[in-house]
């Protein structure tokens, strides 16, 4: 039994159990635990190779491709961290990222490759670049290049070490208020504790087929791919463009645990995909990232009619989740508040409290801020120790022990169960995604060189949004389309602003800050307007 | 395929292109993949095909049908066709 080598150590089992066994499918393509853990050790090996100065993590550029995968796991086979860097956001993004981790090895999926020039060009840090060549043809001189055949990939001895259970499993960055995004460090001992928790509740086993539909970059991956590899099950990556309609998908593959963002029942609601026992195969429907509407829950249990279905809710700092909600169907919708499913109650091995804006502990029933503790919390940002005595807190009623104040507003019944009621900041979702409404500010800011320009998520419902719309003064030089693609620049699709209006008089409240409810306001009444004109 | 049905498609989508995003002078060809290419989200998707639904009197199977068999101009017409 392998246990010592951390977030890998799930993998390294089922490998030596189920060599044989479907590990992943990905891009029409299955591969075994034998075919994975090669092509993996084959990355880790390179990495030990190259490396003058060991550091604890390492960069991987992939999307959710084979090549993305086997860097993944390459990096924790050699005992460092990873950090992900997803295509889909802008370069400088990704070399801000870069240049404030301490990586020096950055792993290159052959997908990526047209990127890396202008990502070179942005960053200031010294990588080692390797160049993973899954499609066996030459694809860069001036690089390391690792050539791996899919099909049959070579075996390679490799000395494993064990691991620091404190140190980096991954590093995955979320939007900052401040226009950077933060560093959210979570350790082996970290990401053990909620893994074990989860595969022992669950009990996953063999036979199981997992979705996987989130990128790397964001923690909901981490559920789907790890249990996964820990339960000797097979991972089914949906391609991006089916993610969000997957009814054919689900039934072809005959998955048996789904996992996703709530967003995802709502498109296919809108699509009418929730029919009576449309999917049978389901043993378990995993909601997690965002509020899940009470609706979308119910269509999911009679569409999943054999699946158990569940809420469950955590921040990144805390690993991917701390509370589940198991729905129990009516009973279930007359718990439910405003329409959303409760986040239900903390694991039994990690501490949750509510506290109000002196940080007292308040009584069931009474709402007030969540703060979290326990083995799955990360202990702080990653280099930024400002913004970890913010948001990392002792509670003087309960010692000396440090909480992780989440700025979501929740109450709790007599029971325990968790009810989320919204946000104490400006924080939105966004398809699962952790969005900063200041830190969209910022940028556009920046881009327009106007001090008032501001964001308003929308439409919203609860703390989810389906997108943004940023306000600009009318003095702006520039067009809507310009200052949308500036913004492209620098943030991901999910946070551009889906339109921008030009406004001659920004209104100020009182208290001399920007008046968000009479935008708010603005939009409601242009788009009651726009609807009349249609 | 039914070219006119195809004009009918591509003069949808610019419409709706051009009200989404005041994308005047976007040129898609007949099999340029609305979403691998970036140019619609997965909610710009959902609400294009809707509105295509509703415009052409039709309902969609996504039961039996993976999303980018819906993502071109000639994926479209093929279905509305048949």
């Amino acid at each position: 039994m392998v246990s010592s080598f951390g977030l890998i150590s799930g993998f390294l089992n089922s490998f030596n159990n189920f060599p044989d066994h479907p590990a992943l499918f990905v891009e029409n393509r299955t591969y075994s635990y034998r075919m994975l853990y090669r092509m993996s050790t084959m990355i880790a090996s390179t990495i030990k190779n190259i490396e003058e100065n060991s550091k604890d993590i390492a960069a991987f550029l992939g999307y959710r491709s084979i090549g993305a995968f086997s860097s993944m796991l390459g990096i924790l086979m050699a005992g460092k961290g990873y950090v992900p860097l997803n295509p889909n956001f802008p370069n400088e993004r990704l070399a801000h990222i870069i240049d404030k981790t301490d990586v020096n090895v950055l792993v290159v999926s052959n997908e990526c490759i047209d990127l890396l020039d202008e990502l070179l060009s942005k960053t200031t840090r010294n990588l080692k670049i390797i160049i993973l060549d899954t499609s066996n043809k030459k694809l860069s001189d001036s690089f390391c290049s690792v050539n791996i055949n899919i099909s049959d990939p070579a075996d390679i001895s490799f000395n494993f070490i064990p691991v620091d259970y404190e140190k980096i499993a991954y590093l995955l960055f979320t939007s900052g208020s401040t226009g950077e995004p933060k560093g959210v460090p979570i350790t082996h001992a970290n990401a053990k504790a909620y893994i074990d928790y989860t595969c022992d509740r669950y009990k996953f086993n063999e036979t199981d087929r997992f979705s996987q539909t989130a990128d790397m970059s964001f923690d909901l991956s981490i559920l789907e791919i790890y249990p996964c590899f820990e339960s000797a099950s097979c991972l089914y990556c949906l391609p991006k463009s089916t993610v969000m309609l997957p009814a054919k998908f689900i039934r072809e593959n005959q998955l048996t645990v789904w996992i996703s963002v709530p967003s995802v029942g709502t498109f296919m609601d809108r699509m009418r995909l929730f029919k009576p026992g449309a999917f049978p195969s389901l043993r378990y429907c995993l909601f997690d990232g965002e509020p899940l509407l009470g609706s979308i829950a119910e269509k999911w249990r009679i569409a999943a009619v054999n699946a158990i279905v569940e809420n469950l809710y955590g921040p990144t700092e805390a690993t991917v989740a701390i509370t589940d909600y198991r729905w129990e169907g009516e009973a279930s919708l007359a718990q439910c508040k405003n329409g959303i499913v409760p986040i239900g109650r903390i694991f039994p091995e990690q501490l949750g409290i509510v506290i109000d804006e002196n940080s007292k502990p308040v009584k069931a029933g009474t709402k007030g801020e969540l703060c979290l503790s326990g083995s799955q919390l990360t202990k702080g940002y990653y280099n930024d120790p400002e913004k970890t005595a913010k948001s990392f807190i002792i509670i003087k009623e309960t010692g000396d022990r440090l909480w992780y104040k989440t700025g979501d507003v929740v109450t709790q019944d007599e029971n325990g169960c968790l009810y989320h009621l919204g946000r104490t900041d400006h924080q939105i979702k966004i398809l699962g995604y952790r969005v900063e409404l200041q830190e969209i500010d910022f940028i556009l800011r920046k881009c327009s060189n106007e001090e008032l320009a501001t964001t308003i998520a929308w439409p919203v419902t609860g703390t989810n949004a389906e997108g943004v719309i940023a306000f600009i003064p009318s003095t702006c030089k520039l067009t809507e389309s310009d200052l949308i693609e500036k913004c492209k620049v620098f943030l991901p699709a999910y946070m551009v602003p889906s339109q921008i209006i030009f406004i001659d008089n920004m209104p100020m409240s009182n208290n001399g800050k920007i008046d968000r409810i009479k935008l708010k306001n603005y939009i409601e009444r242009q788009q009651n307007g726009f609807a009349k004109n249609c | 395929m039914d070219s006119q049905r195809i004009v009918e498609v591509k003069e949808f989508i610019n419409n709706f292109l051009k009200t989404k995003y005041s994308k005047n002078d976007l040129v898609i060809d007949d099999d340029l993949d609305f979403l691998s290419s970036g140019i619609m989200s997965s909610l710009d998707f959902i609400e294009f095909i809707s509105g295509v639904e509703k415009h052409f009197s039709i309902e969609f199977d996504f039961d039996n049908a993976d999303p980018s068999e819906y993502s071109t101009i000639l994926g479209i017409a093929k279905k509305i066709k048949g």
